[in-house]
Protein backbone atom coordinates (compact mmCIF):
# COMPACT_ATOMS: atom_id res chain seq x y z
CA UNK A 1 0.00 0.00 0.00
CA UNK A 2 2.60 2.38 -0.81
CA UNK A 3 2.60 4.95 -3.67
CA UNK A 4 5.56 4.85 -6.08
CA UNK A 5 7.95 7.61 -7.15
CA UNK A 6 6.50 9.39 -10.21
CA UNK A 7 2.71 8.60 -9.41
CA UNK A 8 2.67 12.82 -8.60
CA UNK A 9 3.25 14.73 -11.69
CA UNK A 10 2.46 18.55 -9.56
CA UNK A 11 5.99 18.19 -7.96
CA UNK A 12 3.89 20.38 -5.21
CA UNK A 13 2.34 18.36 -4.07
CA UNK A 14 4.61 15.55 -2.74
CA UNK A 15 6.89 18.38 -1.81
CA UNK A 16 4.49 20.14 0.61
CA UNK A 17 3.51 16.44 1.75
CA UNK A 18 7.31 15.52 3.29
CA UNK A 19 7.48 19.37 4.53
CA UNK A 20 4.30 18.43 6.56
CA UNK A 21 5.56 15.02 7.93
CA UNK A 22 8.92 16.05 8.38
CA UNK A 23 7.92 19.40 10.40
CA UNK A 24 5.34 17.05 12.47
CA UNK A 25 8.50 14.08 12.99
CA UNK A 26 10.75 17.23 14.20
CA UNK A 27 8.32 17.93 16.83
CA UNK A 28 7.15 14.88 17.76
CA UNK A 29 11.12 14.28 17.96
CA UNK A 30 11.97 17.06 20.24
CA UNK A 31 9.24 16.75 23.02
CA UNK A 32 9.93 13.11 22.90
CA UNK A 33 11.24 11.31 26.24
CA UNK A 34 14.47 9.52 26.14
CA UNK A 35 12.46 6.22 27.53
CA UNK A 36 10.00 6.14 24.72
CA UNK A 37 12.83 5.74 22.46
CA UNK A 38 13.44 1.96 22.38
CA UNK A 39 9.80 1.56 22.00
CA UNK A 40 9.55 3.86 18.70
CA UNK A 41 12.66 1.50 17.59
CA UNK A 42 10.95 -1.71 17.91
CA UNK A 43 7.81 -0.82 16.26
CA UNK A 44 10.07 0.73 13.58
CA UNK A 45 11.61 -2.88 13.13
CA UNK A 46 8.02 -4.90 13.26
CA UNK A 47 6.37 -1.96 10.73
CA UNK A 48 9.54 -2.09 8.53
CA UNK A 49 9.41 -5.75 8.33
CA UNK A 50 5.84 -6.38 8.34
CA UNK A 51 5.41 -5.72 4.72
CA UNK A 52 7.97 -8.37 3.54
CA UNK A 53 4.89 -10.61 4.84
CA UNK A 54 2.65 -11.42 2.20
CA UNK A 55 -1.04 -12.39 2.56
CA UNK A 56 -2.27 -14.90 -0.47
CA UNK A 57 -5.41 -13.83 -1.53
CA UNK A 58 -6.56 -15.19 -4.86
CA UNK A 59 -4.38 -14.82 -7.78
CA UNK A 60 -2.97 -11.82 -5.65
CA UNK A 61 -1.63 -11.42 -2.45
CA UNK A 62 -0.98 -8.23 -0.27
CA UNK A 63 1.44 -7.25 2.53
CA UNK A 64 1.05 -6.59 6.03
CA UNK A 65 0.75 -3.16 7.19
CA UNK A 66 0.95 -3.12 10.90
CA UNK A 67 -1.06 0.02 11.12
CA UNK A 68 -3.05 -0.66 13.60
CA UNK A 69 -0.79 -2.19 16.22
CA UNK A 70 1.53 0.71 15.80
CA UNK A 71 -1.53 3.14 16.30
CA UNK A 72 -2.11 1.08 19.88
CA UNK A 73 1.15 0.97 21.06
CA UNK A 74 3.29 4.29 20.13
CA UNK A 75 -0.48 6.69 20.36
CA UNK A 76 0.44 10.13 19.72
CA UNK A 77 3.95 9.05 18.37
CA UNK A 78 3.06 6.83 15.70
CA UNK A 79 4.08 8.89 13.26
CA UNK A 80 7.82 8.11 13.85
CA UNK A 81 8.29 4.61 13.32
CA UNK A 82 6.21 4.86 10.04
CA UNK A 83 7.97 7.58 8.81
CA UNK A 84 11.39 6.04 9.41
CA UNK A 85 9.57 2.46 8.41
CA UNK A 86 8.83 4.15 5.02
CA UNK A 87 12.34 5.46 4.64
CA UNK A 88 14.11 2.46 5.14
CA UNK A 89 11.25 0.62 2.88
CA UNK A 90 12.27 2.76 0.18
CA UNK A 91 15.88 2.76 0.86
CA UNK A 92 16.81 -0.73 1.28
CA UNK A 93 14.03 -2.83 -0.26
CA UNK A 94 12.83 -0.01 -2.97
CA UNK A 95 9.08 -0.20 -1.49
CA UNK A 96 7.20 3.24 -2.02
CA UNK A 97 9.15 5.43 -3.22
CA UNK A 98 11.72 8.60 -2.01
CA UNK A 99 9.42 11.58 -3.47
CA UNK A 100 6.15 9.83 -2.05
CA UNK A 101 7.38 9.15 1.28
CA UNK A 102 5.36 12.20 2.62
CA UNK A 103 1.96 11.08 1.74
CA UNK A 104 2.97 7.86 2.80
CA UNK A 105 3.20 8.91 6.09
CA UNK A 106 -0.04 10.75 6.35
CA UNK A 107 -1.61 8.04 4.84
CA UNK A 108 -0.39 5.55 7.29
CA UNK A 109 0.01 7.86 9.86
CA UNK A 110 -3.09 9.14 10.22
CA UNK A 111 -5.41 5.70 10.39
CA UNK A 112 -2.68 4.86 12.94
CA UNK A 113 -4.08 8.10 15.12
CA UNK A 114 -7.36 6.79 14.51
CA UNK A 115 -6.99 3.06 16.03
CA UNK A 116 -4.92 4.79 18.91
CA UNK A 117 -8.22 6.55 19.78
CA UNK A 118 -10.23 3.80 19.16
CA UNK A 119 -8.35 0.80 21.10
CA UNK A 120 -8.46 3.76 23.93
CA UNK A 121 -12.09 3.11 24.45
CA UNK A 122 -11.48 -0.32 25.56
CA UNK A 123 -10.91 1.19 29.19
CA UNK A 124 -14.41 2.02 29.03
CA UNK A 125 -15.34 -1.79 29.17
CA UNK A 126 -15.32 -3.96 31.52
CA UNK A 127 -15.43 -7.85 29.51
CA UNK A 128 -12.80 -9.98 29.44
CA UNK A 129 -12.27 -9.86 25.32
CA UNK A 130 -12.51 -6.15 25.36
CA UNK A 131 -8.64 -5.48 24.25
CA UNK A 132 -9.37 -8.44 21.57
CA UNK A 133 -11.86 -6.55 20.29
CA UNK A 134 -10.89 -3.20 20.36
CA UNK A 135 -7.63 -4.54 19.14
CA UNK A 136 -9.60 -5.80 16.04
CA UNK A 137 -11.68 -2.79 15.43
CA UNK A 138 -8.81 -0.49 15.85
CA UNK A 139 -6.80 -2.69 13.29
CA UNK A 140 -9.65 -2.93 11.16
CA UNK A 141 -10.49 0.62 10.96
CA UNK A 142 -6.62 1.45 10.50
CA UNK A 143 -6.72 -0.31 7.10
CA UNK A 144 -10.02 0.84 6.07
CA UNK A 145 -9.22 4.51 6.77
CA UNK A 146 -5.72 3.87 4.97
CA UNK A 147 -7.14 2.62 2.07
CA UNK A 148 -9.44 5.70 1.76
CA UNK A 149 -6.96 8.17 1.99
CA UNK A 150 -5.15 6.48 -0.65
CA UNK A 151 -7.59 5.93 -2.88
CA UNK A 152 -8.12 9.89 -2.31
CA UNK A 153 -4.68 11.04 -2.82
CA UNK A 154 -4.84 8.85 -6.08
CA UNK A 155 -7.58 9.56 -7.63
CA UNK A 156 -6.48 13.32 -6.60
CA UNK A 157 -2.88 12.81 -8.28
CA UNK A 158 -4.74 11.48 -11.53
CA UNK A 159 -8.25 10.38 -12.34
CA UNK A 160 -6.87 7.96 -14.97
CA UNK A 161 -6.21 6.30 -11.42
CA UNK A 162 -10.07 6.00 -10.39
CA UNK A 163 -9.98 2.22 -11.55
CA UNK A 164 -6.67 1.34 -10.03
CA UNK A 165 -7.78 3.05 -6.58
CA UNK A 166 -10.83 0.64 -6.95
CA UNK A 167 -9.02 -1.96 -7.44
CA UNK A 168 -6.73 -1.81 -4.59
CA UNK A 169 -9.36 -1.26 -2.03
CA UNK A 170 -11.04 -4.41 -2.91
CA UNK A 171 -7.80 -6.12 -3.00
CA UNK A 172 -6.94 -5.37 0.68
CA UNK A 173 -10.75 -6.12 1.82
CA UNK A 174 -9.37 -9.57 3.00
CA UNK A 175 -6.31 -7.67 4.76
CA UNK A 176 -8.69 -5.75 7.03
CA UNK A 177 -10.04 -8.81 8.28
CA UNK A 178 -6.28 -10.34 8.86
CA UNK A 179 -4.99 -6.58 10.44
CA UNK A 180 -8.12 -7.21 12.89
CA UNK A 181 -6.99 -10.41 13.73
CA UNK A 182 -3.40 -9.63 14.69
CA UNK A 183 -4.01 -6.58 15.91
CA UNK A 184 -6.67 -8.39 17.88
CA UNK A 185 -4.72 -11.02 19.01
CA UNK A 186 -1.29 -8.78 19.82
CA UNK A 187 -3.62 -6.31 22.01
CA UNK A 188 -5.22 -8.96 24.18
CA UNK A 189 -0.97 -10.46 24.47
CA UNK A 190 0.10 -7.45 25.42
CA UNK A 191 -2.47 -6.33 27.90
CA UNK A 192 -2.06 -9.55 29.56
CA UNK A 193 2.09 -9.60 29.29
CA UNK A 194 3.08 -6.17 29.07
CA UNK A 195 0.21 -3.98 29.69
CA UNK A 196 2.43 -0.84 29.99
CA UNK A 197 3.40 -1.17 26.63
CA UNK A 198 -0.60 -0.72 25.77
CA UNK A 199 -1.36 2.11 28.40
CA UNK A 200 1.90 4.40 27.86
CA UNK A 201 0.59 7.11 25.38
CA UNK A 202 3.29 8.81 23.50
CA UNK A 203 5.01 12.11 24.58
CA UNK B 1 11.96 -2.59 29.99
CA UNK B 2 13.09 -6.21 29.51
CA UNK B 3 10.13 -7.92 28.94
CA UNK B 4 9.20 -5.20 26.24
CA UNK B 5 12.12 -5.70 24.60
CA UNK B 6 11.75 -9.48 23.98
CA UNK B 7 8.16 -8.96 22.97
CA UNK B 8 9.39 -6.67 20.62
CA UNK B 9 11.99 -8.58 19.41
CA UNK B 10 10.24 -11.63 18.93
CA UNK B 11 7.73 -10.62 17.10
CA UNK B 12 10.50 -8.74 14.76
CA UNK B 13 11.92 -12.00 13.90
CA UNK B 14 8.31 -14.01 13.53
CA UNK B 15 7.59 -11.44 10.94
CA UNK B 16 11.23 -11.69 9.43
CA UNK B 17 11.15 -15.57 9.13
CA UNK B 18 7.54 -15.31 7.81
CA UNK B 19 8.88 -13.20 5.43
CA UNK B 20 11.24 -15.59 3.72
CA UNK B 21 8.42 -17.39 1.96
CA UNK B 22 6.67 -14.49 -0.08
CA UNK B 23 8.95 -11.57 -0.39
CA UNK B 24 7.04 -10.44 -3.71
CA UNK B 25 6.70 -6.25 -3.46
CA UNK B 26 8.74 -4.88 -5.81
CA UNK B 27 7.71 -4.24 -9.40
CA UNK B 28 10.02 -5.59 -12.54
CA UNK B 29 9.49 -4.84 -15.91
CA UNK B 30 11.79 -6.18 -18.89
CA UNK B 31 11.71 -5.78 -22.81
CA UNK B 32 12.89 -8.06 -25.80
CA UNK B 33 13.10 -6.80 -29.09
CA UNK B 34 12.63 -10.03 -31.71
CA UNK B 35 13.92 -9.76 -35.38
CA UNK B 36 10.12 -9.46 -36.56
CA UNK B 37 9.93 -5.99 -35.26
CA UNK B 38 7.58 -7.08 -32.37
CA UNK B 39 8.65 -6.10 -28.89
CA UNK B 40 7.57 -8.36 -25.91
CA UNK B 41 7.26 -6.62 -22.28
CA UNK B 42 6.67 -8.59 -19.20
CA UNK B 43 6.28 -7.38 -15.89
CA UNK B 44 7.03 -9.61 -12.53
CA UNK B 45 8.02 -9.63 -8.71
CA UNK B 46 11.01 -10.32 -7.10
CA UNK B 47 9.81 -13.99 -6.44
CA UNK B 48 9.13 -14.58 -10.71
CA UNK B 49 5.23 -14.14 -10.50
CA UNK B 50 3.68 -12.30 -13.07
CA UNK B 51 2.18 -9.01 -12.27
CA UNK B 52 -1.33 -9.03 -13.89
CA UNK B 53 -3.43 -6.43 -15.62
CA UNK B 54 -1.02 -4.13 -15.40
CA UNK B 55 -1.75 -0.93 -17.62
CA UNK B 56 1.46 0.00 -19.82
CA UNK B 57 1.86 2.97 -21.85
CA UNK B 58 4.53 2.88 -24.96
CA UNK B 59 6.39 6.13 -25.82
CA UNK B 60 7.82 6.67 -28.97
CA UNK B 61 11.12 8.34 -29.10
CA UNK B 62 9.61 11.81 -29.14
CA UNK B 63 7.13 11.48 -26.22
CA UNK B 64 4.33 10.39 -27.90
CA UNK B 65 1.85 7.87 -26.71
CA UNK B 66 1.95 4.75 -29.11
CA UNK B 67 -0.51 2.11 -27.06
CA UNK B 68 -1.93 1.71 -23.71
CA UNK B 69 -3.18 -1.69 -23.11
CA UNK B 70 -2.82 -4.03 -19.89
CA UNK B 71 -0.71 -7.20 -19.27
CA UNK B 72 -1.89 -10.25 -19.48
CA UNK B 73 -2.50 -13.63 -17.37
CA UNK B 74 1.21 -13.98 -17.63
CA UNK B 75 2.57 -10.20 -16.80
CA UNK B 76 3.24 -9.65 -20.45
CA UNK B 77 2.25 -7.65 -23.71
CA UNK B 78 3.32 -7.31 -27.66
CA UNK B 79 3.72 -4.44 -28.96
CA UNK B 80 4.73 -3.46 -32.78
CA UNK B 81 6.53 -0.47 -32.68
CA UNK B 82 5.87 1.98 -35.68
CA UNK B 83 7.13 4.34 -37.47
CA UNK B 84 10.36 5.47 -35.60
CA UNK B 85 13.90 4.47 -34.71
CA UNK B 86 15.08 4.86 -31.56
CA UNK B 87 14.95 4.68 -27.93
CA UNK B 88 11.38 3.73 -26.85
CA UNK B 89 9.97 4.05 -23.42
CA UNK B 90 7.18 1.58 -21.67
CA UNK B 91 5.65 2.69 -18.44
CA UNK B 92 4.23 -0.06 -15.78
CA UNK B 93 1.05 1.37 -13.27
CA UNK B 94 0.31 -1.36 -11.30
CA UNK B 95 -2.96 -1.99 -8.96
CA UNK B 96 -1.04 -1.29 -5.89
CA UNK B 97 0.38 2.59 -6.72
CA UNK B 98 3.93 0.58 -8.21
CA UNK B 99 5.44 1.85 -11.08
CA UNK B 100 8.41 1.44 -12.86
CA UNK B 101 9.82 1.11 -17.15
CA UNK B 102 11.57 0.06 -19.18
CA UNK B 103 13.45 1.08 -22.52
CA UNK B 104 14.07 -0.76 -25.07
CA UNK B 105 16.04 0.35 -28.76
CA UNK B 106 14.34 -0.15 -32.40
CA UNK B 107 17.28 0.23 -34.64
CA UNK B 108 14.90 0.23 -38.22
CA UNK B 109 11.22 1.66 -38.58
CA UNK B 110 8.38 -0.52 -39.34
CA UNK B 111 5.03 -0.33 -40.47
CA UNK B 112 2.29 -1.96 -37.73
CA UNK B 113 0.56 -4.87 -38.48
CA UNK B 114 -2.89 -6.46 -37.38
CA UNK B 115 -2.62 -8.57 -34.72
CA UNK B 116 -5.18 -11.27 -33.09
CA UNK B 117 -6.36 -10.18 -29.57
CA UNK B 118 -5.53 -6.23 -30.55
CA UNK B 119 -6.55 -4.04 -27.77
CA UNK B 120 -8.88 -1.14 -28.15
CA UNK B 121 -8.28 2.41 -27.89
CA UNK B 122 -4.74 3.87 -29.81
CA UNK B 123 -3.60 0.63 -28.99
CA UNK B 124 -5.43 -1.94 -31.05
CA UNK B 125 -3.23 -2.03 -34.03
CA UNK B 126 0.24 -1.98 -32.28
CA UNK B 127 -0.28 -4.06 -29.01
CA UNK B 128 -1.78 -7.48 -28.07
CA UNK B 129 -1.95 -9.35 -24.96
CA UNK B 130 -3.33 -12.71 -24.69
CA UNK B 131 -5.59 -14.61 -27.19
CA UNK B 132 -4.85 -18.03 -28.83
CA UNK B 133 -1.74 -16.92 -30.83
CA UNK B 134 -0.20 -15.06 -27.91
CA UNK B 135 3.24 -16.25 -27.30
CA UNK B 136 4.95 -18.20 -23.84
CA UNK B 137 6.15 -15.93 -21.26
CA UNK B 138 9.88 -15.56 -21.87
CA UNK B 139 11.61 -16.74 -18.94
CA UNK B 140 14.84 -15.68 -19.47
CA UNK B 141 13.95 -12.28 -19.10
CA UNK B 142 12.81 -13.47 -15.24
CA UNK B 143 15.41 -12.55 -12.93
CA UNK B 144 14.60 -13.59 -9.16
CA UNK B 145 15.68 -11.71 -6.58
CA UNK B 146 16.65 -13.36 -3.34
CA UNK B 147 14.95 -12.42 -0.24
CA UNK B 148 16.68 -9.20 0.84
CA UNK B 149 18.58 -10.69 4.21
CA UNK B 150 21.00 -8.49 4.24
CA UNK B 151 19.08 -5.25 3.70
CA UNK B 152 16.43 -6.38 6.44
CA UNK B 153 19.16 -7.14 8.78
CA UNK B 154 20.88 -3.38 7.65
CA UNK B 155 17.60 -2.19 8.17
CA UNK B 156 16.81 -3.12 12.03
CA UNK B 157 20.67 -2.69 12.27
CA UNK B 158 20.63 1.07 11.63
CA UNK B 159 17.22 1.29 13.27
CA UNK B 160 18.42 -0.02 16.93
CA UNK B 161 21.97 2.19 16.09
CA UNK B 162 19.93 5.19 15.17
CA UNK B 163 18.04 4.42 18.39
CA UNK B 164 20.96 4.27 20.57
CA UNK B 165 22.27 7.76 19.40
CA UNK B 166 19.06 9.51 20.04
CA UNK B 167 18.75 8.02 23.76
CA UNK B 168 22.51 9.42 23.96
CA UNK B 169 21.54 12.95 22.79
CA UNK B 170 17.98 13.03 24.74
CA UNK B 171 20.02 11.81 28.28
CA UNK B 172 22.47 13.86 27.65
CA UNK B 173 20.69 16.95 27.73
CA UNK B 174 18.41 15.77 30.59
CA UNK B 175 22.38 14.89 32.20
CA UNK B 176 23.47 18.60 31.71
CA UNK B 177 20.24 20.46 32.92
CA UNK B 178 20.02 18.56 36.33
CA UNK B 179 23.73 19.22 36.90
CA UNK B 180 23.17 22.85 36.33
CA UNK B 181 19.90 23.59 37.78
CA UNK B 182 18.24 27.22 37.32
CA UNK B 183 19.48 29.68 40.24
Amino acid sequence: MHISDGVFRDPRVWVSACAAAGGLAGVLLARMDAEKIPRVALCTSFFFVASLVHVPIGPTSVHLLLVGLVGIVMGRLAFLPILFGLVLQALLLQHGGLTTIGINVLTMGLPAYGAYWLFGLERHFGFKAAPFVFGFLAGSAAVMLGLLLLKSVLVFADEAFVGVAWTLVIAHLPLVVVEGLITGSAGMFLKKVEPRLLEARGA
Amino acid sequence: MRKSWSVGLAAALFLLAAGGEAWAHKMIAASRVHDDGTVLLQAFFPDGKPARGVTVEVHRPDGSLLAAARTDEEGKLTVTPDGQAGQWTATFTGSMGHKTETRFRVETARQPTEAPGAVGGVAAPVARNGGPAAEARDESLIEKAPFPVADVLAGLGFVFGLSALLMCIKLRAQLRSIRSPEP
